[in-house]
């Protein structure tokens, strides 16, 4: 047990210093800091046009009132933040890793290689305008909607924001493991930003089949669907259980694959 | 062969070589066009009214379909080119030799939308042949107005040319421009009406709007189409396209002489 | 028991037949044809603690596949080896935690960041404690001749201190096996004596092991006294540098400055003429015959000045080459 308390904390150790080292360099170009806020910000002027067009409509959407839809969007915007903040770069320099080699250099090191190749680029200047954005619009959503701040539901919100986080790991980082096979990946990150974006509204828009389809096929839904609907108490038992299990099922996948696909690796300069 | 004609042909060509690329930047438009359309049927399937903010659904599906194809056409790109050029000091071959930046940058623009603009069209008269024919949409097919629309679309081209031609000289200032170039890229697909019709933001906003020429570019032109614009509102807007297009030209020339004063005195 | 030991090490990589054209195309997309590479056959060699020694081989000859295999990159499709007791390949992090490889064509360090900073993420990585971390930077830094460096932002140095800054990275853990692959590639003339005349120094004064590959003969020449040289593949030799002529060449080199032409009738008589250059002529004379030949040259000719060298380990290394591809 102590060994495993250990090992948490020299991982997290060596996270904070990944998150260190992305703060100088962030300093060290400050223009592109400003610019990823900026260029966040105008993603968040396009989600928020959805949000004011469902306000002008006026009408409740399949029971869920503007104020409601905020809940979703917010939550959908946070999301889009810890992304593009934490896992996209990692994600797409993949296949560049494996490309050029560099990963060999991983692989010696004492330090899970899956640890290091996908959680160290982390660029906070797109989660910074969208973390904040995206709690104002939960915030008004939430207060608006009259739902009661206590602690069962800041903790199921938070919660299932965190299944999100370790889903959406889990999702996106599948499709990239197709480097392995020297399979371009190029055309793969335009469809699972595609498929992100699904949840730009909530998912009750859809009709019985792309929920379905969205839920326990392709779990793009779980991602930002369930902290608000958790809210709104618009899970089913099944749901919620489903929610839980779902980041796990598909983490423990990754794992697997990656393991597989890491044996099939022969180093690019043969 | 005049060189600004050989430049159009080379532009033309270019873009020839990526048309497959156009056609999945086209295809990738359908994910938030099924958004729309499911957002849309939710609303309508809620509603009594067969109208939401003036629009009915076959209508505002016709729009989201539409402005999805539009704001691929018009878009530019060759600011970043432009910055480019500033930056390495390629530009200055172009003050040491007879040929103009600007004819030759609207050249080869003009010449790369030849073939996107064949496809579009292709694309739109399949789906107004969709539409029509087979599901029987509430969807007004005029050949006048589609005549009309191209002519509306093709000032709108110009109208963005110009645009994002006066947009580019913010490479003279700044050594890095790709976060102002994105984001002015994002901000005015919502302002022109790709995302939403414009009349659906309500008065407010619309009255900001109407000082922009935004709205020129993507809204404007399918209210030609869809038969939304009475004749004489849209000879009116033709012409506010051909005074933006007018005003933008000047502005464009006073801040690259700016520019240019700025690129020389520094060395290039 | 040695600090390395490799029976029979092979590795075959498996790729697919590429043709050109539609139809094979199609055709490929149903069934391909595996196609095999023998990259290292049979390799067999061992490595005592504290000896440098050298892979040397044309470009493709198995050199850095085998230090993958050994560093645990790669899996070998046959036979063993043990690093440091330890099967490379099964990745246990107390043996990651003893060696260290630095492949010059690949950098480490953060490219934004100065040095110190991904030292420091080296220090946690590696589970190194403080004071060592403190006492080993100090001490690799001095003698690099980087210690006002440490601060700068590694895109800012210059190709030969980024590669020093990589080495105090490779060392901080102080590992006890070092494998370099080409680590002074692309670097100066200078820094590659720098980097040299470190690695020997840092060799006596700590007992590490080191296996080195290069493109660079002075960096063999001069670290190595054992090199061990792959060709396709395969060991064709495993020695002493020096004694690599002995081997397949009984030739000498002779030398001579003359005061007045002399035809080459004359001069054929002493050997075999490699080249004649107005009054500098060059001769290669049989081992057995050198002495007496020579003799006899400085007797019959009008020499003004003499030298007698053997033949360049290159020419040595090539005739190895031949030799290996004959008998393959």
């Amino acid at each position: 047990m102590s060994q495993l308390w250990k090992g948490t904390k020299r991982y997290a150790l060596i996270y904070s210093l990944f998150f260190k080292n992305s703060l100088i360099a962030l300093m060290e170009y400050r223009i592109n800091f400003i610019f990823g806020v900026m260029v966040e910000l105008g993603f968040i002027v396009i989600k928020l046009s959805y949000v004011y067009v469902v306000f002008r409509v006026g009408e409740n959407i399949n029971g869920l009132t503007p104020y409601n839809v905020m809940l979703f969007v917010g939550t959908f915007i946070i999301m889009s933040g810890i992304y593009s903040a934490l896992l996209f770069f990692n994600f797409v320099n993949l296949p560049e890793l494996i490309r050029t080699g560099d990963l060999d250099t991983y692989i010696t090191k004492p330090i899970s290689l899956q640890f290091i190749t996908t959680m160290k680029s982390i660029d906070i200047s797109f989660a910074v305008p969208n973390i904040i954005g995206g709690i104002i619009v939960v915030v008004i959503g939430w207060n608006q909607s009259g739902i009661p701040v206590n602690l069962s539901n800041l903790a199921g919100y938070i919660g299932y924001l965190i299944l999100g986080v370790i889903l959406t790991y889990s999702l996106f980082l599948l499709p990239q493991l197709l480097a392995f096979w020297t399979v371009k990946t190029n055309g793969i990150n335009d469809i699972s930003n595609a498929l992100f974006d699904f949840n730009q509204m909530p998912m009750t828009i859809y009709n019985k089949l792309v929920q379905r389809a969205g839920t326990f096929l392709i779990p793009v839904f779980l991602l930002t669907n369930y902290s608000p609907l958790f809210l709104l108490n618009g899970l089913s038992k099944l749901q919620m259980v489903w929610g839980i299990a779902a980041p796990f099922i598909f983490l423990i996948l990754v794992r697997l694959l990656w393991k597989y696909a890491l044996k099939q690796y022969t180093s690019a300069s043969s | 062969m005049n060189k600004y004609a050989k430049v159009f042909t080379l532009g033309l060509l270019n873009a020839l070589e990526y048309r497959v690329n156009f056609l999945l930047t086209l295809l990738s438009t359908i994910f938030p066009i099924l958004i729309q359309y499911f957002l849309w049927s939710t609303i309508f399937r809620g509603n009594s009214e067969s109208e939401v903010l003036g629009y009915q659904f076959d209508q505002i599906i016709f729009y989201t379909i539409c402005a999805a194809l539009l704001s691929k056409l018009v878009a530019a790109g060759f600011e970043y080119d432009v910055s480019n050029d500033v930056r390495t000091g390629q530009l200055s071959k172009f003050i040491v030799q007879p040929i103009g930046y600007f004819q030759y940058r609207i050249s080869s623009f003009l010449g790369g939308k030849i073939p996107q603009i064949i496809i579009v069209t292709f694309i739109l008269v399949l789906i107004l042949v969709v539409v029509k024919w087979v599901l029987q949409l509430d969807v007004e097919v005029a050949l006048l107005r589609i005549a009309v629309f191209f002519v509306a679309v093709a000032l709108s081209i110009v109208m963005n040319f110009f645009i994002f031609y006066c947009l580019s000289t913010f490479s003279f200032w700044f050594v890095e421009v790709w976060g102002i170039f994105y984001t002015f890229t994002l901000l005015s697909s919502v302002a022109s009406g790709g995302i939403f019709p414009l009349d659906m933001f309500g008065q407010g906003i619309n009255k900001v709007l109407d000082f922009l020429p935004f709205k020129y570019i993507i809204f404007f032109p399918i209210n030609v189409l869809n038969g939304k614009l009475p004749w004489a509102e849209i000879a009116n807007g033709m012409m506010l396209q051909l005074g933006w297009i007018l005003l933008l030209f000047i502005c464009s020339k006073f801040l690259w002489y700016k520019g240019m004063q700025r690129f020389e005195s520094v060395g290039g | 028991m040695s600090i390395i030991e490799v029976q029979n090490l092979s590795k075959q990589f498996s790729y697919y037949k590429k043709e050109v054209g539609l139809k094979s195309s199609i055709k490929n997309l149903f069934h391909r044809e595996a196609l095999y590479k023998q990259a290292v056959k049979d390799v067999s060699f061992t490595v005592e603690q504290g000896e440098i020694v050298g892979f040397l081989g044309p470009n493709g000859a198995g050199k850095t596949t085998t230090l993958k295999m050994l560093s645990g990159i790669i899996y070998p499709t046959g036979g063993n080896a043990t690093v440091l007791g330890y099967k490379p390949w099964e990745r246990k992090k107390a043996f990651k935690q003893q060696f260290s490889i630095v492949m010059g064509q690949k950098n480490q360090l953060w490219w934004d960041l100065p040095a110190n900073e991904s030292l420091n993420l080296n220090r946690c990585i590696y589970e190194v404690s403080d004071q060592d971390f403190k006492m080993t930077v100090e001490e690799l830094s001095e003698l690099l001749d980087v210690k006002e460096l440490l601060k700068i932002q590694v895109r800012r140095l210059s190709l030969g201190e980024r590669m020093k800054m990589e080495l105090i990275a490779a060392l901080l853990h102080k590992p006890k096996v070092i494998f370099l692959d080409e680590p002074t590639i692309g670097l100066d003339l200078l820094s590659q004596k720098k980097i040299r005349e470190f690695f020997k120094y840092y060799n006596q004064q700590n007992k590490v092991t080191i296996v080195l590959t290069s493109h660079y003969m002075n960096d063999i020449v001069d670290l190595c006294k054992r090199t061990i040289i792959i060709n396709e593949g395969a060991v064709v030799y495993d020695g002493e540098l020096a004694k690599i002529n002995a081997m397949f060449d009984a030739t000498k080199i002779v030398k001579v400055t003359l005061s007045q032409t002399v035809s080459d009738a004359d001069l054929l008589q002493y050997g075999v003429i490699k080249n004649v250059d107005g009054l500098e002529v060059t001769l290669e004379i049989e081992k057995e015959q050198a002495k007496h030949n020579i003799k006899s040259m400085l007797d019959h000719l009008p020499i003004l000045d003499f030298t007698l060298e053997d033949t360049p380990i290159e020419e040595g290394i090539a005739a190895i080459y031949q030799h290996g591809r004959k008998q393959a």
